[in-house]
């Protein structure tokens, strides 16, 4: 049995409060979050991601980088389940409950976390749903190992209809797993988290993206609009670019 | 360079619920992870009674 693992790239910002802005413009459900606005999680059409305050924060992380986790129904139930597929696991507590990590091909770690949590204790809300959102969360894994780095996520049910396309495999789990992107390319970013001891290992380091199920110049005009400023790039791989309150540059494409 | 601080190590036990739970919160007030909570108290024990 594979349990259901759902993206959550969790962005360590210094801009906090405006990121959490950004995502919510954006066009993503704010399911949960932090009265102080140092903390929120968002809901896709498909796949999570977080915002983190940078300085708020214990594991030594750098400003401005992306940590892959993903969520799923139990930690522990999970932690026993990629054992026995040959994977290194560790699970603690944390306040918000069992906090896992599961060493990636190369040792780099990704977490794992609950898809909820009970205790809302100390600031944290829960967000009803007002609307649908309409982009799909990616996480984009820049890898010069291209094929194996996709084979890899099978273990968390992430595979691709195809592994041929020599630039990008976009790897899904389902209807609300999110998209892994494997693209090609060489590593050259240092880690957002230094490996400090056996516990944390650098971190797997991703970069946001987006899928949409809209044409693209729908979402353009959608997003002008609402007083983004994007750009339209209508060659090659047609795509929307803009820019998030970190300086970091996103991509959103068409849905396959 | 700075020294690498040491290595932790998982240490597993059986507490009330209650208490346990007094600890989470306690480290969200300080804004703290649970673990450095834990060991600030398990610290903290150990020193008082090696002044006694």
């Amino acid at each position: 049995m594979i349990l259901p693992y759902v993206i959550w790239p969790l962005r360590f910002s210094p801009n906090a409060p405006a990121m959490i802005d950004f995502y919510t413009r954006l066009g993503l459900h704010k399911s949960f979050s932090h009265d102080n606005g140092t903390f929120a999680t968002f809901l896709g059409r498909s796949g999570t991601l977080g915002v983190h305050d940078a300085l708020n924060t214990e594991s030594g992380v750098v400003p401005q980088h992306t940590a892959l986790n993903f969520a799923t129904t139990d930690v522990v139930l999970a932690a026993e389940e990629l054992t026995e597929l040959g994977h290194h696991v560790k699970v603690w507590d944390e306040t918000y409950g069992k906090q896992g990590v599961v060493a990636s091909r190369d040792g780099r770690v990704i977490g794992l976390n609950g898809d909820s949590q009970e205790d809302l204790y100390g600031g944290y809300r829960t967000h009803p749903e007002e609307e649908a959102p309409s982009l799909d969360v990616v996480a984009v894994c820049v890898t010069s190992e291209m094929k194996a780095e996709a084979a890899w996520f099978a273990s968390f049910g992430f595979v691709a209809s195809s592994y041929d396309d020599s630039w990008w495999i976009g790897l899904r789990a389902g209807e609300r797993s999110g998209v892994i992107g494997i693209h090609a390319g060489e590593v050259d970013s240092p880690s957002a988290r230094e490996a400090d001891d056996d516990l944390f290992g650098p971190a797997y380091e991703v970069r946001i993206g987006f899928e949409t199920h809209e044409p693209l110049e729908v979402l353009d005009a959608r997003l002008r609009d609402a007083g983004f400023e994007t750009t339209l790039v209508t060659e090659d791989a047609p795509h929307i670019e803009l820019t998030d309150p970190d300086g970091e540059r996103i991509e959103i494409h068409r849905a396959p | 360079m700075p020294d690498k601080p040491p290595a932790k190590v998982q240490f597993n036990v059986y507490l009330p619920p209650d208490l346990v739970k007094a600890f989470k919160h306690r480290a969200i007030d300080e804004g703290r992870s649970l673990s450095a909570v834990v060991q600030s108290a398990l610290t903290d024990y150990l020193s008082r009674k090696e002044s006694q």
